[in-house]
């Protein structure tokens, strides 16, 4: 079976400074991934890679078997790739139930309508916030509006940046047990999922890929990470795991 | 042959000039992140009361400081009183209000000093020197060196100090100027103010060739939009070598094609530039962070 | 926290819904949804607009006339201000475009209506062409490029002279009817066909701005990242909303030649853009019926304060009114004028739940 997402030998530099360097790694389809890392280690620019906003230096990027080096930012949709932002990124004249089905328009769910919109956000916990403007809704509302959007457009391979940093510790609960349903829903969904809690990608997450300086230092079964000393030192530095 | 000497030499000496008019607006980029329409205007009160002196009986040397620092203080003012407090709805409104400051300027001085075209002083028509047969006065030669050494200060200035630095920092990160000790406001406002001097000193170059009105100032704001759109937004360097090429190039039109196709001439070039080079000719591509 | 989990089953999803709905709120804010009362309130204003002129002088229902016409300009420019976001000064270009074009082609032979037709159709196309350049310009740096483009109309005109008439400028068809009701100057025919025209494409962007044209637009010009990862070709629409843009400032440009008779330089300077793009912002950029306040502030506000302020000092009041505007927040009077209503509205009926 080919990997739903393969990377290989990916360097992305910013002025000279490599924010990800010799980067390969292979996730199997319906494989949910952490990607964890110190602050500015490069998780985001890796997600801005696999999402074409950034254009590597160097290196492949794989999803289910087709490369897209060639493929622009804004036709990855159709290949399969959906992302989710740092900062909500939602219209802010459209309703959350609007913002949602902008997913479906380009994307793979284009028969998808306004049901499958709510269904979604339902599942996600936040219909009831379908017919409110982004500015009108909490932080944690938006955040997994965002989700809700990239799934409407029935992804293979699913990128969440940071979605819990800045939510209240009720609304990181409510994400996890949204992200748990999603998982239900989809078996076959891929996940990479961005997050400075180590604790909340360990409770979703099978695996984890840690970056340092840009370098992929482990990546394996999340308890094997979690126990290696590189990534204790690199990353855990005297934080403990929990 | 005459000609081409005199259109290509001149035009690189209204051309620095000019010049001087993106680094104005570049230097408000900088600090804000928009563009600022009143410009022209503000330099238009600058040299309105200069005349005024100057008729009444100054010296040139004096009305020259007089115009540099009227258009220092409206500038000043227009950017701590109008727009920089705006800035708190968006770019977008405060831009607009940079335009709305230019209509309440320029329908003042339209009440008060009317809209006929006046000659202005100049430092002074005699040759100076002669270059390749073209002859310079006095006037060009003040120019070019003043121009010259305003862009050898500002470039000092963007590089060495602590406030150039953060001025640059300040756009792309809010807390950049903050960890330099730096308040983000008061960049602003120097950044205001240091246009508005500029836009004066430009004034008093541009003035007697164009002669002066309500109109012709915003001739400084065509030609510095297209310096900075040319040379890419935030390059001081690039406003220098944009302003310089269409200098010549607006001159060699108006020599061998006719003058009323020199907008259209800047307007063009102006996009086949953004066709080929988005950025402008230095800008620096900029990475969207996400 | 299991809560929000077990909700699929009540799934709200699975109940028979009405069409989507913005609250009261949300609608003002945004200028979105209610479109039936807001057709209504475009018939009205359009309405209220004709018996005005109806009952005025020739002298201000010709003002009027005029203010309809760059009402229709208001209203392209204000697509590429409300939903993008974006700075055209370019609006009095397109307007040149379509006038001049007009009368070149009408001159040159052909019927009033081919000629309007061919006309606009020329001027979209170039309108299409100017834009690909130009939105390569970041957000309100789009100002740049049109501001120098309209500064360079007026010469551009003059040495075009074959085709203009140079600084003499050239006469318009002053002759045409439509049902028997003469179409030029301050007629009545005149007022009637701008307004209906300007009618016409007010509901056409009303009617877009709240279905998917106007969705993919707003996603764009709201969050354009949002709207590259989500499929969506931000310079493909931007293209096409600057073009509508231009094409509804040739439609002005070609009732600005019937109703003015004659165009020369003179008449599109490089203010005239910045008339009506102030005019979009003082009257609210996402209102339909708003843009008829814009072109009122453009047309008729002028020619009622020279009674009070010479003319030189007419440009003072309008910059007075536009920074009062942003100081006001930026969202025109239309809302404002739409706030009171709702105020009004839960007054007198008391506040209803925002989803009822
Ligand atoms: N657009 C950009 N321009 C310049 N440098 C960048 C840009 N994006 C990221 N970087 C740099 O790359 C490194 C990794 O950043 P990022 O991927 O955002 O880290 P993380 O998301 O892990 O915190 C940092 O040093 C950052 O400064
Ligand atoms: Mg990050």
């Amino acid at each position: 079976m080919t990997a739903a997402l393969e990377v290989r030998e990916l360097y992305m530099t910013f002025s000279g400074v490599d924010a990800l360097s010799s980067v390969s790694l292979s996730v199997p389809q319906g494989t949910w991934m952490g990607l964890i890392g110190p602050n500015g280690s490069g998780k985001s620019t890796m997600l801005n890679v696999l999402s074409g906003l950034y254009k590597p230096r160097a290196g492949a990027v794989v999803v289910s078997g087709s490369d897209l080096g060639r493929v622009p930012a804004r036709s990855r949709i159709k290949h399969g790739v959906c992302r989710t932002f740092q900062h909500p990124q939602l219209a802010a004249s459209l309703t959350i139930l609007e913002n949602v089905m902008v997913g479906a328009v380009r994307g793979r769910g284009a028969s998808a309508d306004d049901e499958t919109g709510l269904q979604w956000l339902a599942r996600l916990g936040c219909a009831e916030y379908a017919e409110h403007l982004p500015a009108e809704v909490p932080y944690g509302v938006q955040k997994r509006a965002e989700v809700a959007r990239a799934l409407i457009s029935e992804p293979s391979l699913l990128l969440l940046d940071e979605p819990a940093a800045g939510l209240s510790a009720r609304e990181r609960a409510e994400l996890v047990a949204a992200l748990r349903e999603v998982r239900e829903v989809l078996p076959d969904l891929t996940l990479c999922l961005v997050e400075h809690d180590v604790g909340l990608v360990a409770s979703v997450c099978t695996e984890l890929a840690v970056l340092s300086a840009g370098k992929l230092i482990a990546h394996g079964p999340t308890d094997e990470v979690l126990a290696d000393d590189a990534v204790k030192l690199a990353y855990l530095g005297s934080r403990s795991t929990t | 042959m005459e000609l081409l000497q005199t259109s290509l030499i001149l035009g690189v000496v209204v051309g620095i000039v000019y010049s001087l008019s993106g680094a104005g607006l570049v230097v408000i980029f900088r600090t804000s992140g928009y563009i600022s329409f009143t410009q022209g205007d503000i330099a238009a009160v600058g040299l309105f009361v200069g005349l005024a002196a100057y008729n009444s009986g100054a010296g040139y040397v004096w009305t020259a400081l007089l115009v540099i620092a009227v258009s220092t203080l409206v500038g000043g003012l227009v950017g701590a009183l109008i727009t920089v407090p705006l800035e708190k709805h968006g770019h977008l409104p405060a831009a607009l209000s940079t335009i709305a400051t230019a209509l309440i300027i320029s329908g003042l001085l339209n009440l008060t000093v009317g809209g006929d075209p006046r000659s202005f002083p100049e430092v002074s028509r005699s040759e100076a020197l002669s270059i390749l047969g073209v002859q310079m006065s006095w006037s060009d030669v003040a120019g070019v060196l003043v121009s010259a050494s305003v862009f050898i200060g500002l470039g000092v200035f963007f590089s060495r100090s602590r406030m150039g630095v953060a001025m640059r920092a300040v756009n792309d990160n809010k807390l950049a100027g903050e960890l330099l000790g730096v308040p983000d406001r008061r960049l602003k406002l120097v950044s205001w103010t240091v246009a508005g001097a500029l836009s004066g000193l430009l004034g008093l170059f541009v003035a007697p060739i164009l002669s002066l009105s309500t109109v012709s100032v915003n001739t400084l704001l065509v030609f510095g939009f297209c310096a900075i759109v040319i040379g890419g937004f935030d390059s001081i360097f690039g406003a220098l070598v944009a302003g310089t090429a269409i200098g010549v190039m607006t001159n060699l039109t108006s020599t061998y094609l006719d003058p009323n196709l020199v907008p259209t001439v800047l307007w063009a070039s102006m996009l086949l530039v953004l066709l080929v080079r988005p950025n402008g000719l230095f800008g620096r591509r900029k990475l969207v962070r996400v | 926290m299991t809560t929000t989990v077990d909700r699929p089953t009540a799934d709200p999803g699975s109940a028979p819904r009405r069409r989507r709905r913005l609250s009261d709120r949300a609608a003002t804010t945004t200028g979105r949804g209610r479109v039936g009362a807001r057709l209504a309130t475009l018939v009205v204003a359009c309405l209220a607009i004709f018996a005005f002129g109806q009952s005025s002088t020739p002298a201000i229902k010709y003002a009027v006339i005029l203010s309809v016409v760059y009402a229709i300009a208001v209203l392209g420019n204000n697509a590429v201000l409300g939903l993008l976001g974006e700075m055209n000064l370019s609006s009095g270009v397109s307007m040149a475009l379509g006038a001049y074009a007009f009368c070149y082609f009408a001159n040159d032979g052909m019927g009033v209506v081919a000629a309007a037709v061919a006309a606009v159709a020329l001027s979209t196309a170039l309108a299409a062409i100017v834009a690909i350049p130009t939105t390569r310009l970041q957000g309100i740096f789009t100002a740049l490029a049109t501001f120098a483009l309209a500064y360079a109309i007026p010469t551009l005109a003059i040495y075009m002279k074959e085709y203009t008439g140079g600084d003499e400028g050239t006469p318009a068809p002053f002759d045409f009817e439509i049902f028997g009701q003469l179409v030029s100057g301050s007629t009545t025919g005149m007022l009637v066909a701008a307004l209906v025209v300007f009618a016409v494409l007010a509901a056409a962007s009303l009617l877009m701005l709240n279905a998917a044209p106007g969705r993919a637009a707003l996603m764009v010009g709201e969050s354009e990242l949002a709207g590259v990862t989500n499929g969506f070709n931000p310079r493909v629409i931007k293209v096409l909303v600057w073009t509508w843009a231009g094409f509804a400032g040739a439609v002005a440009g070609v009732l600005y030649a019937l109703t003015v008779g004659f165009i020369g330089p003179t008449g599109f300077g490089f203010m005239l853009g910045v008339w009506i793009l102030v005019g979009g912002v003082v009257a609210g950029a996402r209102s339909a019926w708003g843009a008829l306040l814009g072109g009122l502030f453009v047309g008729l506000v002028p020619v009622e304060l020279q009674s009070y302020v010479p003319a030189e000092g007419t440009s003072i009041v309008f910059g007075v009114i536009l920074l009062l505007a942003l100081l006001a927040g930026g969202n025109g009077l239309a809302q404002w004028i739409e706030r009171i209503g709702l105020l009004i509205k839960e007054r007198t009926f008391g506040r209803k739940k925002v989803d009822a």
